[in-house]
């Protein structure tokens, strides 16, 4: 939810408890106050009333006295103080029942105690309380749409640098070169949080920096120990006259070195792709260059004795040549070195997708963890696990979507989409 | 054939000087761009073996110069730059191979043997041991003027083994050779066994003598039985 909406959300649940409460409030309030008054006017009004009464050679059993209904009653003995009290009494004009405010109190007249009963109309009341009731609840309900229209207006307008900060956080691209660049705004907190930004993305974009140079730096660096090496060892095993012992040794040596080359050439390898060093583009045939590396890589499908299935219809696709020989030939060798022997290999390219599936172990892990850089399948092979992780680095250059999946029964397809390709800006 | 290395780094020289001149060649070295200058400006070499990044200067300088000077010699570029660039612009500038580093000896060995053949030959110098008989223009193999019909990979260990005879070459090496730099092929090498066996088959088959030897499982070896 967005904060505007949820400051309005609750904003709108006190809002309407305010109101709530407010009408009830004024309502009583109102009610009291008049009623009060009221009740204040009749008691004044009683002494003038007493005086009236007392003029008069007989005490009347009721009367109208100007809008009140005055009732009078002889008793024993003066008892009850004023007392207030509403009631519903017939009204003769309108003919039906009417609240009525009535005040009741013993006085004695002229030596007779009467209880008095003075009876006041309440219609009019109410209907002040209403109107005052409402006036005042139309205007509060005005003020608070008021109110509520203005810190929506001012929210949307005081947070638009954070919008626009959060915005540029979110299409932040580490290996972009471009700077972010954050609107300045009066606030000190927005400024303090551009300001911060900043000078974040700018070291995390450093840090990259330094530690992609590291990586192109120190690759390179290891080429020339690597040849050396490799040569010497070249050289020792020319040296005929060697024990079978000093022979192992050297073939022990000799595989770590060739290790140690491959895990170096990959990671050269994606440095390049990281660099932008494969940025040309040109259409490439894909069944051509499928062809190719399949025939390239007969000699290790005939080793483990694969059953190849291949179905390839004409595909073009706008890439670097390097980069989609390099993809393939990943895919492919990835998916002849996982195979078992007296596996099945398919390739098929079809309708902008291109699908490799062989059989293999069940994979047990996660399938999304494989295409992460040094993720094996299994820990005891050979393999350095970089060859899916450059196979996903070229997609993602590209924008192809490369989906893989592995069954309990070992079949493992990588499924590759080139439609969704975008080419790079 | 008279070979120029120009190579900074000594050790790494060295050992191209020694596995090349025990094949009969004779190797000068250059450590740096000034050496290389003056040692290409004065002698004539069939092959120059250049390293890139130099002191002094690039090696594309180099060959850009021995271009002008319209040397004879094949021109292989030996760098640790293995970009794309380099590879590019180094062969349009005229160098014939591009080998990048680390690179097994053999591998060099068999690269300027074949660049050799094609520059002054025209490819049509014949490869022949003892009975073998190998036409390069035309991958035709023959043992005893009996044709062999090799499969690519087959013909192209044949050459491998051919330039680098009583040598021990490695599994790697060979898988290198076989399937080019980039394959990833550590856990699966024992793919050239294969290979190795259908060639040594068919040569037999035709009347060779079994001249692959295995080496302790640690690779192969073309020497007389």
């Amino acid at each position: 939810m967005k904060l505007l909406q949820r400051t309005s959300r609750y904003y709108l649940a006190f809002g309407s408890l305010a109101f709530l409460v407010t009408g009830v409030l004024l309502f009583g309030v109102l009610r009291y106050v008049i009623n009060d008054e009221m009740d204040d006017q009749v008691a004044d009004a009683s002494v003038r009333l007493d005086n009236y009464l007392a003029q008069l050679p007989v005490v009347p059993d009721s009367f109208y006295q100007l809008d009140a209904v005055v009732t009078t009653r002889p008793v024993a003995a003066v008892t009850m103080p004023f007392t207030f009290s509403d009631t519903l009494m017939f009204e003769p004009i309108e003919r039906e029942m009417e609240p009525y405010r009535t005040v009741t109190y013993d006085r004695e007249i002229n030596g007779q105690p009467y209880r008095i009963t003075v009876s006041r109309l309440t219609v009019e009341n109410e209907d002040l309380i209403e109107v005052m009731f409402f006036v005042s609840m139309a205007f509060f309900a005005l003020f608070l749409f008021g109110f509520f229209l203005l810190t929506r207006y001012l929210s949307g307008w005081l947070w638009r640098p954070f919008y626009a900060a959060l915005a540029q956080v979110q299409h932040f691209d580490l290996k972009s070169r471009q700077a972010l660049v954050f609107p300045p705004s009066s606030i000190d907190e927005f400024d303090r949080l551009s300001t911060t930004l900043r000078a974040l993305t700018a070291k995390l974009r450093r840090d990259y920096l330094a530690l992609r140079q590291f990586t192109d730096n120190a690759s390179h660096e290891l080429q020339t120990p690597l040849a050396i090496m490799r040569n010497q060892v070249d050289l020792m095993l020319q040296t005929t006259d060697r024990s079978e012992e000093d022979f192992t040794r050297l073939q022990h040596l000799s595989e770590a070195l060739e290790r140690l080359k491959k895990l170096n050439q990959a990671l050269l390898l994606l440095t390049r792709i990281d660099n932008e060093q494969y940025s040309g583009t040109e259409p490439i045939e894909l069944t051509a260059l499928l062809d190719t590396k399949l025939r390239q890589l007969a000699g290790m499908l005939d080793a483990k004795s694969l059953r190849l299935e291949r179905d390839l219809h004409r595909t073009c696709v706008r890439a670097h040549p390097v980069l989609m020989d390099v993809l393939l030939n990943n895919l492919l060798s990835n998916a002849i070195k996982h195979n078992v022997t007296g596996g099945n290999l398919g390739v098929f390219l079809k309708h902008d997708r291109l699908t490799v599936t062989n059989s293999g172990a069940p994979h047990t892990g996660q399938t999304a963890h494989l295409l992460e850089r040094f993720t094996k399948g299994r820990a005891d092979n050979q393999s350095l696990g970089l060859g899916l992780a450059i196979v996903a680095e070229v997609c993602e250059r590209y924008g192809f979507a490369l989906d893989y999946r592995a069954t309990a029964a070992g079949v493992h397809t990588v499924c590759l989409n080139f439609r969704t390709h975008n080419p790079p800006s | 054939m008279k070979i120029l290395i120009i190579e900074d780094e000594p050790t790494l020289a060295e050992s191209m000087r020694v596995y090349l001149e025990a094949e009969g060649n004779r190797c000068e070295l250059a450590a740096d761009f000034d050496e290389a200058w003056d040692k290409t400006g004065l002698y004539d070499y069939d092959c120059i073996l250049v390293d890139i990044t130099l002191p002094g200067g690039s090696g594309l300088e180099i060959i850009r110069r021995l271009k002008d000077n319209n040397q004879r010699a094949g021109i292989i570029i030996v760098s640790a730059r293995d970009s794309i660039d380099d590879r590019i612009s180094g062969l349009e500038l005229g160098s014939d191979d591009y080998l990048p580093k680390p690179f097994h000896l053999a591998e060099l060995n068999a690269r300027i043997k074949a660049l050799v053949r094609r520059n002054q030959f025209g490819g049509q110098q014949h490869i022949d041991y003892r009975e073998i008989h190998v036409q390069p223009q035309q991958h035709a193999v023959t043992v005893h003027q009996t044709t062999v019909h090799l499969t690519r990979s087959e013909y192209d260990l044949l050459i491998y083994f051919l330039a680098n005879q009583n040598r021990v070459l490695t599994k790697e090496a060979v898988a290198e050779h076989l399937s080019g730099d980039q394959a990833d092929l550590l856990d699966s090498i024992d793919f050239i066994y294969s290979h190795v066996k259908n060639l040594r088959k068919k040569l037999t088959g035709a009347g060779a003598a079994d001249y692959i030897q295995s080496v302790y499982g640690l690779g192969y070896k073309w020497a007389p039985a």
